[in-house]
C-alpha cells in the first residue's frame, strides 16, 4: 500500500513537472504600518515546477510595483527583505471533505454495505490521525464537507478534538445531494477560510472529478441556480483570499483541473490514503509556509479605495508574478470629478451667513409695559398693558385669561396702574405669589414674576429714559 | 432656548458647508503629500479647525458680543486643529485595520464592510472634533455632549456617505451631504442633550436682553456686565463687571456675589450665598432672571 502511494506521488510530481513552471503567490499583505510608516509588507511563497518551496532566493530576484487601478503599475523599491517570518505564527488548515455518493463505495470503487470498507470511513480515520499529529498549538483546523451542497461545520479553531467530533456530523447524502460540486465548494471554502487571519491552506479530500448538479440532473441547483462553476473561478477566489489549495486524492478518478488549481495557488496534489501519508502532507505544507519571504516597500500616495501590489520574480530564465490588492481608502474617499474654483462658493456663502449670524442682536425693544406668560419650553405670550386695571384669571372676561391650571381663580390677580406715581402694582383678593413670596398687594419692578396658579407671568416695563446712558457715565 | 438651538444647528451646517471645499481640495491633492501620516494629520487639522472655530462661537453669538465671537473662534480653531488631527489619524488607522480585515472576510465588502469601516472611522473623528468645544470651555459636561454628538454624527454620516456612494457613485455632492449631516448631527446632539446635562437655565426677564436664556452647562459660571462673563448682562444699571458667581455642587447650583459688597437678591431677599431652587427670581442690579429647569 505504502509503496503504491509513493509511486503515485512520484508520478504526480513528474506529471506536474512537465506541465508547470516556477510559481509565486502573495499569501498576505500586511498594512499595519501603512499609516504610521507608509510601509506595506508582502508575504511571498515561491515554488519550483514540482511544487517544492524555493529556498535561498535573494532580494535582487524580486521586483515590486503598485497600482491604483490594477492596470497601470508604478515600480516601487523593495525596502526590506527577509525569509522565515512565519516561524511563530500557526497555520490555518481548512479541511474540505468530499461527501458525494461515491465516497460510500469501497476504495476499489465497488458498492458495499460494510461501513468499515467505505472510503468515507477511511477518510475520517485519516483525518483523525492527522488531527492527532498536529503538534503546534498555534495551528488551527476548520471543517467543511461538500457534495451537491457545501456545508461548513467549523471555522478554523485551535481545539482539534472538537473538530474530530464534528466529523461524525458528516452523514450519507440522499441521491439528489450526492453530486460532486468540487469547484463551487472550493469557492465557498476559500471565502470561509478568509475570515480567519494569518496563513491559510485548504486541504480537500476527494475521490472524483467535478460533477455538477445542473449539468447531470437537468435541474437547476437549489442554491446556485443554473450556474456551473468553472475551475478558474476556484483559482480566482483562492488567489484573492490568499489561500493555498492542497488536494488529496482518494480514488482512481481524479479531477483533471485539480492539479492546476493547486499549482496556481501555491499548493500541491497528493495521493494518500493512510495516516503516515497525511502526516507527511501536514509536514510538507508546514515546511512550505515556513519558507515564505517577506518584502516591504514604501506605499505610493495615489488615492484609491484599493491598491494592487505586483511581485515579479526573476531567477535566470525562470520568472513568475503575482498580484494582490489591499484596502487603502481614506476617510474622505477618492477625488470626485469636476473640482474647480466654483467649489469654493459654498465656503463663501457659509462665511457670509456666519457673518450675518454674528450681526444678529436678539434685543428687546418693547416700549410699553407688558405681561409675559411663560409657557412650557420656549413658548411665551406677551400681553401689552395699557389700561389702568388689568385682570388676570381663569374667567373669559379677564384681560389675560389663563386656563392652563385648575388652581387659577376666576379673578386671580389684578394689575393696577397709578397715573400720578406712574407705578404698577399687583393685588389679589387672596394672597398671591410674587417672586415666590405671598403678598396681598405689591408695587412691581420690571422682571417681577407673578405666579398665577403655577403659571409664571412676568411683569415688565421699559426703564426710564437715559438709564443706559447713566450707566455708561 | 429655541433661538439658541437654531444658532447651534446653523453653526453645524455652516461648518459642514465650509469644510466641504477644503476637504475636496485635500482629497484632490493627496497624491502630492509625502506620506499618509502627513496627509491624514493635515487634512484632519484643517477639518477640526473649521468645526472647532464654528462651534466655539455659539456663546458669543447668543451673548451678541463680537469680541467674544472672535476669541471663541480663535481658541476653538486651535483646539479643533489638535483634535481634528488626532481624530483623523485614529479614524484612518481604524479604517485601514477594519477595511483590511473585511477585505479578507466573507462579509459583503460594499454593503456591510465599507459602511461599517467608514462609520467607525468618522465616529472616532466625530468624538475628537465634537469634544474640542468642551475641552476649550473646560467643561466636562460639554465634552460628554460633544463625544456623544460626534460619535452619533460620525456614525450616521460615515455609513450614510458610503451607502450614498454605493448607490450614486463617489461624487463631491454626496461628500457635501455627508459633511452637512455630520455637522448637523453634532450640533443637533448638542442642542438636544445640552439641556439634559445642564444645571438649569437662567432666563432674563427684563431689559434689553429680555428673553435670552443662558444654559448653565458648566460647574462654574460668572455673571456680570463684562464680556468675559459666561452670562453677559451688559446694559443694565447696577451690574458690575463680574457680579455673581454660580457654582455647582452635585446637582445643586449655589449663587454668591463674586466680590464683597456686590448685592444679589433672590426672591426679593438680599443674600450672600444661596442654594438655588427652580423658579427662583434673581435680581442682579436692575436685571431680573428666572432660574428654571428648562
Amino acid at each position: 500500500m505504502r509503496i503504491r502511494s509513493i509511486l503515485l506521488l512520484t508520478v504526480a510530481a513528474l506529471l506536474s513537472h512537465a506541465a508547470y513552471a516556477d510559481t509565486i503567490t502573495i499569501s498576505q499583505i500586511d498594512t499595519s504600518s501603512l499609516l504610521t510608516r507608509q510601509r506595506v509588507g508582502v508575504f511571498v511563497s515561491a515554488f519550483d515546477s514540482s511544487g517544492n518551496s524555493l529556498e535561498g532566493l535573494g532580494k535582487e530576484m524580486f521586483r515590486l510595483s503598485e497600482s491604483a487601478d490594477g492596470e497601470h503599475f508604478t515600480p516601487v523599491e523593495v525596502t526590506s527583505f527577509s525569509a522565515q517570518t512565519n516561524q511563530v505564527e500557526g497555520i490555518n488548515f481548512f479541511l474540505l471533505v468530499d461527501n458525494s455518493g461515491s465516497m460510500y463505495d469501497t476504495l476499489a470503487g465497488t458498492q458495499t454495505s460494510d461501513e468499515r470498507a467505505m472510503r468515507i470511513t477511511h477518510a475520517k480515520e485519516a483525518i483523525r490521525t492527522f488531527l492527532d499529529d498536529i503538534d503546534n498549538p498555534n495551528d488551527r483546523v476548520g471543517l467543511a464537507s461538500f457534495n451537491t451542497f457545501y456545508r461548513l461545520y467549523t471555522q478554523p479553531i485551535p481545539q482539534k478534538a472538537e473538530v474530530g467530533q464534528l466529523l461524525d456530523r458528516i452523514t450519507r447524502p440522499d441521491s439528489d445531494a450526492a453530486y460532486t460540486e468540487l469547484y463551487a465548494a472550493l469557492v465557498r471554502a476559500a471565502t470561509d477560510a478568509a475570515e480567519v487571519r494569518g496563513r491559510k491552506v485548504i486541504i480537500v479530500l476527494s475521490d472524483g472529478e467535478n460533477y455538477p448538479y445542473v449539468a447531470h440532473s437537468g435541474k437547476d441547483h437549489p442554491e446556485y441556480g443554473s450556474k456551473v462553476f468553472e475551475y478558474t473561478e476556484s483559482i480566482e477566489q483562492l488567489q484573492r483570499q490568499g489561500v493555498s489549495l492542497f488536494a488529496v486524492n482518494f480514488g482512481a478518478n481524479k479531477d483533471q483541473h485539480l492539479a492546476a488549481i493547486a499549482s496556481a495557488t501555491g499548493g500541491q496534489v497528493f495521493d494518500a490514503r493512510n495516516e503516515e501519508e497525511l502526516a507527511q502532507v501536514y509536514r510538507n505544507i508546514r515546511e512550505r509556509v515556513l519558507k515564505e519571504y517577506y518584502l516591504t516597500y514604501r506605499a505610493t500616495m495615489t488615492p484609491a479605495d484599493r491598491k494592487f501590489v505586483r511581485v515579479i520574480y526573476r531567477n535566470g530564465a525562470r520568472s513568475a508574478q503575482a498580484t494582490r490588492f489591499y484596502f487603502s481608502s481614506t476617510l474622505f474617499g477618492s477625488p470626485a470629478p469636476g473640482f474647480g474654483p466654483l467649489f469654493f462658493l459654498p465656503l463663501l456663502a457659509a462665511l457670509l451667513l456666519f457673518w450675518l449670524l454674528t450681526r444678529m442682536r436678539f434685543l428687546n425693544k418693547r416700549k410699553e409695559a407688558s405681561l409675559e406668560v411663560l409657557g412650557s419650553g420656549s413658548s411665551t405670550r406677551v400681553f401689552p398693558v395699557s389700561s389702568q386695571k388689568t385682570v388676570i384669571g381663569r374667567s373669559e372676561s379677564a384681560d389675560v385669561t389663563l386656563v392652563g391650571s385648575p388652581r387659577v381663580q376666576d379673578k386671580h390677580a389684578t394689575l393696577l396702574f397709578n397715573p400720578q406715581t406712574r407705578v404698577f402694582s399687583v393685588a389679589g383678593d387672596e394672597p398671591i405669589m410674587v417672586n415666590n413670596k405671598p403678598v396681598k398687594k405689591k408695587d412691581l419692578k420690571p422682571g417681577d414674576v407673578i405666579n398665577v396658579g403655577g403659571t409664571m407671568v412676568v411683569f415688565d416695563e421699559p426703564e426710564e429714559e437715559g438709564d443706559t446712558q447713566k450707566k455708561k457715565k | 432656548m429655541l433661538i439658541r438651538r437654531l444658532i447651534v444647528l446653523s453653526l453645524g451646517l455652516l461648518a459642514g458647508l465650509t469644510a466641504w471645499p477644503v476637504m475636496e481640495l485635500f482629497v484632490r491633492l493627496q497624491g502630492g503629500f509625502p506620506s499618509l501620516m502627513i496627509f491624514t494629520a493635515s487634512s484632519g487639522a484643517a477639518f477640526g479647525l473649521i468645526f472647532g472655530a464654528y462651534f466655539a462661537t455659539a456663546e458669543g453669538i447668543v451673548a451678541g458680543n463680537a469680541r467674544r465671537i472672535a476669541r471663541g473662534a480663535a481658541t476653538g480653531a486651535l483646539f479643533g486643529l489638535i483634535g481634528g488631527a488626532a481624530g483623523f489619524l485614529l479614524g484612518q488607522g481604524v479604517l485601514f485595520l477594519s477595511g483590511e480585515y473585511f477585505v479578507r472576510s466573507t462579509v459583503d465588502m460594499e454593503s456591510v464592510a465599507r459602511p461599517i469601516s467608514r462609520a467607525v472611522g468618522w465616529a472616532l473623528l466625530g468624538v475628537f472634533v465634537g469634544s474640542t468645544e468642551g475641552i476649550r470651555a473646560r467643561s466636562a459636561k460639554k465634552v460628554g455632549v460633544g463625544i456623544l454628538g460626534g460619535f452619533v454624527g460620525g456614525l450616521v454620516a460615515g455609513a450614510g456617505i458610503e451607502y450614498a456612494w454605493l448607490l450614486w457613485g463617489q461624487t463631491a455632492g454626496l461628500r457635501l451631504a455627508g459633511l452637512l449631516v455630520f455637522g448637523l448631527a453634532i450640533s443637533a446632539m448638542y442642542a438636544a442633550i445640552e439641556k439634559q446635562l445642564s444645571f438649569g437655565v437662567l432666563r432674563v426677564l427684563n431689559g434689553r436682553r429680555k428673553g435670552t436664556e443662558f444654559i448653565l452647562n458648566q460647574r462654574r459660571l460668572t455673571a456680570g456686565s463684562g464680556e468675559k462673563d459666561d452670562i453677559v448682562l451688559a446694559g443694565y444699571r447696577g451690574v458690575s463687571e463680574t457680579h455673581v458667581q454660580l457654582e455647582a455642587h452635585g446637582r445643586d447650583m449655589i449663587i454668591r456675589p463674586a466680590a464683597e459688597g456686590e448685592q444679589i437678591e433672590v426672591n426679593d431677599e438680599k443674600v450672600t450665598e444661596r442654594l438655588l431652587k427652580f423658579d427662583d427670581v434673581l435680581r442682579i442690579g436692575r436685571a431680573t432672571l428666572l432660574y428654571k429647569h428648562e
